[in-house]
């Protein structure tokens, strides 16, 4: 039980701390504001940041949907022709390592200047693709070859086969990468939005640049503090969702007695 | 006409290596036949060739009614979906077809006595029950013939024994057409009507042992004269084709 209390603890602990020391130090609210400012500005600009929050959202969860129909079907098609994963898999291993940033610009000026929304999904999409690819490429091929052949024995079809086998024994490793995509969207969709600058996105990192411009620091950290709390929540919601899908099978969810 | 006619089987893999053969071998309807040979004389390759899950390089493998039968096979491994309960896993045979006979799948999970754990998964089973499992869904989809590929070799001598014993009351009742490939001597002799003794790779025939001890077998035909005479004869055909060109292959 304490282990489950100890992170609050130690974060109100923090938060106590940092709210007394502003105050004794008297630390003016535009190097760091305290605690209870971030609050006030929380409160004031919340319609506001709730806009925003729900613009950051919506591509994130987009980003992740597309990140995940796009690496699971690639990772389909490789698992089926040594080919398309011969020609294709270098490439998408290129877009990984490219730094998202230095692609963000271009993006934005091809697509972004018509649309920027569909910029922003497709560099937060480019991010968080990858790990999803490449745990469903390594899922797919841990599939135990005897039940492949046991299925062939069964004159199983080829959907038969993905859909009851290949999918559940890779979920283990598909949900591992989709846990790491999950995060990886929102980054991605927080990058771009700081490589759009102001330039039409209305997202929490548009909200942290025009604070930052206007030296409004709580109304910063407030931003900050919302895009923490998204970014706990969509990992929250892949564990549960991990949960849900292994933790009657599966080594990694079973609790050792 | 027999069950299943094997004529002149070759299987010579991808790399030159020369796996099995030539092999010719005649099996009778509903017997319990052995193959026994050293480790990596081909006799996986042989029953995955029978189960057309390989090709073989030559020959052909015919059936007595020309139509190919219900097959049932068991792994070295009981092979399990460790997400699929006792009972899913069972009726995966029925379900590929989009059969739902759950009396069918009952009856095979009865057959093996695990009706206790028909809801339990993969991961809350022994290692024999395990086993058990994999027998109970070669056995759902009712085979005509069941191919177990050294079904028991990773298994206690103990939970072996009771295995064997369940696995011959199960082919006695149900009537299936049995080839069991095995390493162990004891376990051929005690289980099979014939012994087919494999020489070391390239796989033939060193020699065909008939066992004629009737069933049920139990505890007294595994201490009995005849038990050990021919588990002798066995060895010595092991150990004779454990070095041994065979010329012909034929048993």
């Amino acid at each position: 039980m304490f282990y489950r209390l100890a992170p609050t603890i130690l974060g109100l602990g923090l938060l106590a701390l940092w709210e007394v020391l502003v105050r004794v130090l008297d630390v003016p609210p535009f190097i760091l504001p305290s605690p209870n400012a971030i609050g006030q500005a929380m409160w004031r600009d919340g319609a506001g940041l709730w806009q925003s929050m729900l613009f950051t959202l919506r591509i994130t969860l987009e980003a992740f949907a597309l990140a995940s129909i796009l690496g699971l079907g690639f990772a389909i098609g490789f698992t089926r022709s040594a080919v398309l994963k011969a020609a294709l898999y270098p490439y998408a291993i290129i877009l990984q390592v490219t730094p998202i940033v230095s692609i963000a610009p271009l993006i934005i000026i091809w697509v972004g200047i018509d649309n920027i929304e569909a910029a922003l999904l497709i560099l937060a999409t480019i991010v968080a693709f990858f790990p999803i690819l490449s745990n469903a490429v390594l899922g797919f091929a841990s599939v135990d070859p005897n039940l492949r052949d046991l299925m062939r024995l069964y004159g199983a079809s080829g959907f038969q086969i993905f859909w009851s086998l290949e999918l559940p024994a890779a979920s283990p490793q598909i949900l591992a990468g989709m846990k790491i995509a999950g995060g990886l969207s929102l980054i991605g969709a927080v990058v771009a939005e700081f490589v759009a600058g102001s330039g039409g996105a209305t997202g929490l990192a548009w909200r942290i640049i025009e604070a930052g411009n206007r030296l409004q620091i709580p109304s910063m950290f407030a931003a900050l503090v919302l895009l923490s709390v998204l970014g706990i929540a969509i990992f929250m919601a892949l564990t549960a969702l991990e949960w849900l899908v292994l933790h009657n099978w599966h080594e990694s969810a079973i609790a050792r007695e | 006409m027999s069950f299943l006619t094997i004529a002149g089987i070759t299987k010579t893999f991808a790399d030159g290596t020369q796996a099995l053969g030539p092999l010719d071998l005649n099996i009778d309807q509903g017997s319990f036949t052995a193959i026994l040979g050293p480790s990596g004389c081909g006799k996986s390759t042989l029953l995955r060739i029978i189960a057309g899950l390989n090709p073989a390089s030559q020959g052909g493998i015919g059936f007595g009614d020309g139509l190919k039968p219900e097959m049932g096979f068991v792994f070295q491994e009981p092979t399990l979906m460790p997400w699929r309960r006792v009972h899913e896993n069972v009726a995966l045979g029925l379900e590929m077809r989009g059969i739902d006979d759950r009396a069918q799948v009952q009856d095979a999970i009865m057959r093996v006595g695990l009706e206790k754990f028909a809801n339990a998964f993969p991961r809350q089973l022994s290692g024999g029950m395990r086993m058990r499992v994999s027998i109970a869904r070669a056995l759902a989809s009712r085979p005509a013939l069941l191919l177990m590929d050294e079904p028991f070799a990773a298994l206690d001598e103990i939970t072996r024994g009771d295995l064997n014993d369940d696995l011959l009351t199960v082919w006695q009742s149900a009537g299936f057409t049995s080839l069991f490939v095995t390493h162990s001597v004891f376990e051929s002799v005690f289980l099979a009507q014939r012994i087919v003794v494999l020489s070391e790779r390239p796989g033939r025939i060193v020699d065909d042992i008939r066992v004629d001890a009737p069933y049920p077998r139990g505890e007294d035909w595994r201490l009995s004269v005849e038990y050990a005479a021919i588990a002798r004869q066995v060895s010595a055909a092991l150990r004779a084709g454990h070095h041994m060109q065979v010329a012909g292959g034929q048993g």
